[in-house]
């Protein structure tokens, strides 16, 4: 992957010290020298206020190492202190004499200067993955957040510091001329506190640690890269890097999904329904390319058994993941998004290796860019352009696997705020045309199956991540930080049922959109596809005849229906509802409401309308000016689609 | 549910608007069904009946059209090479059918959710005819 990583500003910080050391017998700006350790110092500070803040760590837990790291934190702190003052003393020197100050070319100072600029870059860089905000709290904006905050990848960062704190000690003991205003006795404290955070970092040592493995995901911590728009004719190293490059926004864009929880209009049945499909299209290119790199003479024993384990689990995911595309064809979400960054990301991963596992560079989705797969031979006997493509079938899966248990959070959410809606014809076989309820809000099982089918897609995108990992450690591919990031920081394991599979869901799939049937036996007040509303009032005409249902609506008020609806049978909580339902009702008598229709839908406060009409905005319209794919009652007329326009609108 | 050759013919003749978005509706459901089940792996043209089947639900959802009921025994079609590519081109007529008839619906709305639902259903249309063309003309 191309994008700026921590390492790359590590080095660049190494570079401007070791020009500032070449450089410094031909200057003697010391207040500029002395200025910029200062701040070099101070960023060093910060980055060790990452693993050393009372937020990550408490004295009743630190470690050992954490407890070296407070005290090189302090050392050093201490140091730019003295640093800050010297600079002080001699910038008061300079202004005393000011003929001493000359210094028409890159000298020393600056050096000095950008070394602690690309410093602070590194920094920013790691803010950009842990932010803390406004009231000090740190809050995680990647799934890199989780790494950082590793005992591995957190010593890495103290003996990063430790270590150019050392190129600050030199420099300490380099001048002394007392004409050029330095506090001998402050730079001595200053070279005595290094000395001391020096002494400290040989306790971050731990055998039960994998120091290294810190170091390389420390290094290879990248900055969200921007988009690589595919163009045709790229090069396959420029096909590998751009894969790696969408799978890192696509990591950085799933671990926010949870984030927009029920106020996004990013996501939407139709995106989740685009991206399932992107990612079978994907799950299922790489189980190709992989099975072509198990060459039976040329495979290594261990290898060729990841790698048909591998093919074996990313061929499970992808079915698994048309699965869920299917089922996606027929939910809907109050929001009409078909577009969002996920799609963009997923869509070019598949163009990509698309194009990298078919003969035509220009390969796209359409019937005319179709190519066959080429023989893989030659790309799997060089082992350089192995390991490039492998890496980038890694990364892939990764992000895929990412994005699937990012998803599981976000449709969580969204089932829990009874965002998702089907149409009536497929819940109870027929329309209700007069009550104009084209859609219903999802029944519970309904949204337990599609929760359930991503947990599988969850589990099996990862199994094939895990063993994809191995391979990548194996052979030395660049996306091995992928894999020492998960050995740091394992995922938390995904709550419910480990034994779900595709075939134990099977025949609730088949009964999605089929039929008013409950999917889950255990839940049998699920199987009335969403209760009408608990408005008192006889059912309409043609509807199905559900008598527990309707003798629900009209006996209680709406918090107890709701409860019962979800097959939620604790009596205190009912009476408990039924209490609140009879409070609604006085509070609305006492306004001089009607308080049946104004329980039933509190919409209706804001909007009067007649019973009729209040009885049609089940699932009332929402605009979408920029997607437009306004849904609504069957339209007979074009000017009816104004009229009577039924999508589901979020709450 | 009709072929989709009838379809096609179905909104060639189409008289007014109204029955032009009844059928479309029809006819992007009918698009659907037939991609989705297409959309297999072992299918050469998987990613592209996967987009298909992203893009038909577009056009029904956004004309209001009711998806149809899933049969309850599934049947996989045992379509070979020629059969798909056949497919194709019969959806790609209907499709550029469905383009150009929603398209003109679209300019003669005046505006307002009507134009935005018409206008999104054409796009939907371009997308399949896009994907399904064997010439970019």
């Amino acid at each position: 992957m191309n994008a700026v990583t921590y390492g790359h500003l590590l080095a660049a910080t190494d570079r401007h010290l070791d020009a500032a050391t070449a450089a410094r017998d031909r200057h003697s700006d010391v207040v500029g020298i002395m200025q910029h350790l200062h701040r070099l110092a101070t960023v060093m500070v910060r980055h060790l206020d990452i693993v050393t803040a009372e937020d990550v760590i408490t004295a009743a837990s630190a470690s050992p190492w954490q407890s070296a790291a407070t005290e090189i934190r302090e050392a050093l702190s201490l140091a730019a202190d003295r640093i800050g003052e010297a600079a002080g003393h001699a910038l008061a020197a300079q202004t005393a004499s000011p003929s001493s100050r000359p210094f028409p070319e890159l000298d020393s100072a600056e050096h000095l200067g950008r070394a602690a600029e690309s410093l602070a870059a590194a920094l920013d860089l790691i803010r950009t993955h842990q932010v803390r905000g406004p009231d000090g709290t740190i809050e995680d904006r990647s799934e890199w957040a989780r790494t950082l905050r590793t005992p591995a990848v957190g010593i890495a960062i103290a003996r990063e510091m430790t270590a150019r704190s050392y190129r600050i000690a030199h420099w300490l003991a380099w001048r002394d001329e007392p004409s050029e205003g330095l506090p001998r006795s402050g730079l001595d404290a200053a070279h005595d506190c290094i000395r001391a955070a020096s002494k400290a970092a040989s306790r971050l040592d731990s055998s039960d640690i994998d120091l290294a493995g810190g170091q390389t995901v420390l290094h290879q911590l990248p900055l969200k890269p921007a988009r690589i728009a595919p163009h045709s004719g790229e090069l396959p190293a420029d096909l590998t890097a751009g894969i790696a490059a969408s799978a890192e926004r696509l990591r950085v864009i799933a671990f926010t999904m949870p984030e927009l929880k029920r106020n996004s209009s990013t996501l939407s049945a139709r995106v989740w329904l685009r991206t399932s499909w992107a990612a079978a299209i994907i799950s299922d290119l790489c189980a190709g390319t992989l099975h072509s790199f198990d060459g039976p003479d040329t495979t290594p024993h261990e290898e060729h058994t990841q790698l048909r384990q591998a093919v074996s689990a990313l061929t499970y995911a992808r079915d698994a993941w048309r699965q869920a595309a299917e089922l996606w064809q027929f939910v809907t979400t109050d929001t009409g998004t078909e577009v969002s960054s996920a799609t963009i990301e997923a869509q070019d991963m598949v163009l990509r290796l698309g194009r990298l596992t078919h003969a035509n560079p220009a390969w796209t989705p359409r019937v005319r860019d179709q190519a066959p797969r080429p023989d893989l031979a030659e790309l799997v006997s060089d082992p350089a352009a192995r390991a490039s493509v492998l890496s980038a079938v890694h990364h892939a899966v990764d992000a895929v696997a990412k994005m699937a248990r990012y998803d599981l959070l976000a449709i969580t959410d969204f089932g829990a705020a009874r965002r998702f809606y089907m149409r009536e014809v497929l819940l109870w076989g027929h329309q209700t045309k007069h009550r104009g309820r084209n859609y219903l809000r999802a029944p519970p099982d309904r949204v337990g199956l599609l929760l359930d089918l991503y947990r599988v897609t969850a589990t099996t995108s990862l199994q094939a991540a895990e063993t994809l990992d191995a391979l990548a450690l194996g052979t030395g591919a660049s996306s091995q930080t992928l894999a020492l990031a998960r050995r740091l920081a394992p995922l938390p394991v995904l709550s419910g049922d480990p034994s779900l599979d595709l075939a134990s869901l099977n025949e609730r799939i088949q009964h999605f959109a089929r039929s008013r049937r409950a999917l889950t036996p255990e839940a049998p007040r699920a199987a009335t596809p969403d209760k009408p509303d608990p408005q008192p009032q006889p059912p309409p005409q043609g509807r199905p005849t559900s008598p527990s249902v309707t003798q629900a609506a009209l006996r209680f008020g709406p918090f107890e229906n709701e409860l019962r609806s979800s097959g939620i049978d604790d009596p205190l909580l009912r009476a408990r509802a039924a209490a609140i339902d009879r409070a609604g009702a006085g509070i609305l008598r006492q306004a001089g409401l009607n308080e049946d229709l104004t329980i039933a839908n509190p919409r209706a406060r804001r909007r009067p309308r007649t019973a009729s009409q209040l009885a049609a905005t089940d699932e009332p319209a929402v605009a979408q000016p920029s997607t437009g794919p306004t849904r609504h009652s069957r339209p007979t007329t074009s000017a009816h689609l104004s009229r009577s326009n039924h999508r589901p609108q979020r709450p | 549910m009709e072929s989709a050759t009838q379809l096609a013919a179905k909104l060639a003749t189409a008289a007014s608007a109204d029955q032009t978005v009844a059928v479309a509706g029809e006819a992007f459901e009918q698009i659907r069904r037939l991609a989705n089940d297409l959309a297999v792996p072992s299918s050469g043209l998987f990613a592209t009946w996967a987009s298909v089947t992203a893009a038909a639900c577009s056009g029904r959802d956004a004309l209001g059209a009711p998806p149809s009921v899933p049969s309850a025994a599934k049947q996989q079609p045992s379509l070979d090479h020629a059969g798909e590519d056949q497919a194709a081109v019969v959806l790609a007529q209907l499709a550029a059918i469905l383009h150009e008839h929603l398209a003109q619906a679209a300019a003669q709305a005046s505006g307002g959710p009507d134009w935005r639902a018409l206008t999104r259903a054409a796009e939907a249309a371009a997308e399949i005819l896009d994907l399904l063309a064997a010439d970019s003309s």
